[in-house]
């Protein structure tokens, strides 16, 4: 071919390639869903709170006493891999899992950075505002201290040799009796996902 | 008489003014720190070319105008403009048959200016800042999560385009070779990778352990990034230790983070070369390719509190985010100036063998007028972010010198504050903004 016309053919060629976006919708833990190497995926997340909730929930760690659920609070826990995360796609599912088995609640009113839901102390500060039925607003010593703290780590490790990528997340919790301060429940779930690097084109 | 019509069309569309030249006042005001003088002109061509195919480069130095004349409200109106304009870019087909036409019978700058990946990524970055400014931290934070998926976007595209560029350059390494095309290649002292701008990722760091609700942990994750690219900076490992502290629980003083916005980015020359085609018909052809600029030198920053100085430490060199696309981009931008300087040559040699002299003449226009290279690139984003962290002394007292120039200023209360200080060339005074985060 002639160089000038494949000048032309190479730099006109990509608009031949013209696409059409689609959308569907698709089971969010199934066969469908978009899984990638070096990131955590949705089915990736709920695949380690249901094994981390399961494993919780046949230790006896936490028992309810008298049908009286246990109170707890979500500590840190700890990023460390190399994007950003939502945590609360863990400990959500957790918290609800425990929640609807009766087993725990959890407090919003405090954590390590200051309460989740500001609303518990909002309320009390009306204690002195007169436009507020007093009667309607709670009085002290209401708040229910937690008896256990959830902390934990997510960790990525990669390797690769040659095109082949991998990457491995561990998922790590600790449940603490913040009364003695012990670890009664650890455990760690890991989820590897290997794949080949996409060979990139034009 | 139809190659003539067809020729007229085409002049009218490339015969325009370079970015260059239409920029000429708005530099001058800006480099010379006449920022209420900058946002006018600004904001009088943005709206002139509201829906004109420099839209989004002329909403974004509106946006950037504004904001450092202290107006934060319209600033971010005027980066809304450039985002929804790109967005319009975006859901339209990545490759449009009739941009590409456009593109091969006129030249690279008859094309929209769809926003390059560090202006998208810097858009959203000064938005944030300017919703800081304004106490909107819920706002600054959508901006600063927009800005992350952005970088997280470039960094796939630029892997890409290295690699297309790698292929392309590969195709016509001969005629790249033959007409030194390699000269136009920047030279990048630093080379963030296929990263993009380390600053957003600091300053997306800082709010979210100062300001987030959740994803607190995930300024962790940014912070070693930043100090991964940039070669372990002790001030970075120092940012690390203090805020695994911080979201460890434990306590840390009053603290003042000073960002120094300095000097101006690199602009687009354009270089006129006869690039040989090795091809009978069209031997050779006369092209016009942009060359990047730097402008200025580096300067250095520092922040005093009574004698004792500290230096600001460089977060994000903008010469080589800039430098960096620059470089990607080039092998296409060649490939496509190439082939519409020879689509060009062809047709004039079409026309003067049907018309004669006065297709030879109108042919001759059509290539001289048409050979101009694409120079739009955001004029007013500083050459460097440097950032510095001190202490608040109890008089809330600092002193902030940017190469020859100092200023002071008197810190807000609160337990985390951020002095944002710009500089233009040397001799223009300092702008100085200032926000609470906590």
């Amino acid at each position: 071919m002639k160089p000038l016309v494949k000048l032309i053919t190479a730099a006109v060629l990509p608009a031949l390639a013209l696409g059409c976006a689609t959308a569907k919708y698709i089971d969010h833990d199934g066969r469908d869903s978009v899984v990638n190497v070096g990131q955590i995926n949705t089915q990736d997340w709920i695949r380690a709170a249901d094994e981390l909730t399961q494993s919780l929930l046949l230790s006896g760690a936490i028992q309810s006493v008298a049908g009286k659920p246990k109170v707890l609070m979500i500590g840190r826990i700890k990023n460390n891999t190399t994007q950003h995360i939502d945590t609360d796609s863990l400990m959500k599912k957790i918290r609800v899992a425990l929640n609807k088995g009766g087993r725990a609640l959890t407090t919003t009113a405090v954590g390590l950075d200051g309460p989740e839901d500001e609303s518990s102390k909002a309320v009390r500060e009306l204690r002195a505002d007169d436009e507020f039925n007093q009667a309607t607003i709670p009085g002290k010593g209401n708040l229910v201290s937690p008896d256990y703290s959830l902390s934990g780590k997510i960790i990525q490790n990669n390797a690769r040799a040659g095109r082949i990528k991998q990457s491995e997340f561990a998922f790590q919790l600790s449940l603490t009796d913040l009364k003695t301060g012990l670890a009664v429940w650890e455990e760690e779930k890991l989820i590897v996902k290997q794949g080949s690097r996409a060979a990139v084109g034009w | 008489m139809r190659w003539g019509c067809h020729l007229g069309f085409v002049l009218l569309l490339a015969g325009c003014a370079s970015y260059e030249s239409q920029t000429g006042s708005f530099r001058g005001a800006w480099n010379g720190g006449s920022t209420g003088q900058a946002a006018q002109i600004a904001s009088r061509e943005a709206n002139k070319r509201s829906d004109s195919r420099d839209a989004v480069v002329w909403f974004l130095e509106q946006g950037a105008a504004l904001r450092a004349a202290g107006q934060f409200a319209a600033s971010n109106h005027a980066f809304e403009q450039a985002e929804k304009r790109i967005a319009f870019y975006d859901r339209q087909a990545k490759v449009r048959l009739s941009r590409e036409a456009t593109g091969l019978l006129t030249n690279l700058a008859a094309l929209p200016y769809e926003g390059r990946g560090y202006d998208r990524v810097m858009l959203n970055t000064y938005q944030a800042l300017n919703f800081l400014q304004l106490g909107q931290a819920d706002a600054a934070l959508v901006e600063l999560r927009q800005a992350h998926a952005e970088q997280d976007a470039e960094v796939v595209r630029n892997a890409r385009r290295i690699v297309a560029a790698r292929k392309s350059a590969g195709k016509y390494e001969r005629a790249i070779r033959g007409a030194k095309l390699d000269e136009l290649q920047p030279d990048i002292a630093l080379d963030y990778g296929a990263f993009v701008n380390p600053f957003t990722d600091f300053l997306h760091a800082l709010c979210l352990w100062s300001l987030a609700d959740d994803g607190r942990e995930n300024a962790l994750v940014s912070l070693r990034r930043i100090h991964s690219t940039l070669g372990g900076p002790e001030f970075l490992k120092d940012e690390i230790k203090l805020v695994d502290r911080i979201l460890g629980g434990a306590n840390h003083p009053d603290l003042t983070y000073v960002i120094f916005e300095t000097g101006v980015a690199p602009i687009r020359r354009e270089v006129r070369l006869d690039v040989p085609l090795f091809d009978k018909n069209v031997p050779y052809v006369a092209a016009a390719f942009p060359r990047l600029e730097r402008r200025g030198r580096a300067t250095l920053a520092h922040v005093a509190i009574g004698e004792a100085k500290r230096e600001a430490t460089l977060i994000c060199d903008m010469d080589a985010v800039i430098g960096r696309d620059f470089r990607t981009e080039l092998p296409a931008v060649i490939l496509r100036t190439l082939a519409a300087s020879a689509a060009k040559a062809a047709i004039a040699k079409k026309v003067r063998e049907e018309a004669g002299d006065l297709g030879a003449i109108a042919g001759f226009l059509y290539q001289a007028v048409g050979a101009q290279a694409d120079l739009r690139t955001w004029a007013s984003l500083p050459k460097a972010f440097r950032v510095c962290r001190v202490e608040t002394p109890g008089d809330r007292k600092l002193t902030l010198l940017v190469g020859p120039q100092k200023s002071e200023v008197m810190v807000n209360t609160g337990r985390v504050n951020v002095v944002c200080v710009k500089s233009f060339a040397p001799g223009a005074p300092l702008k100085i903004q200032q926000f609470r985060l906590k």
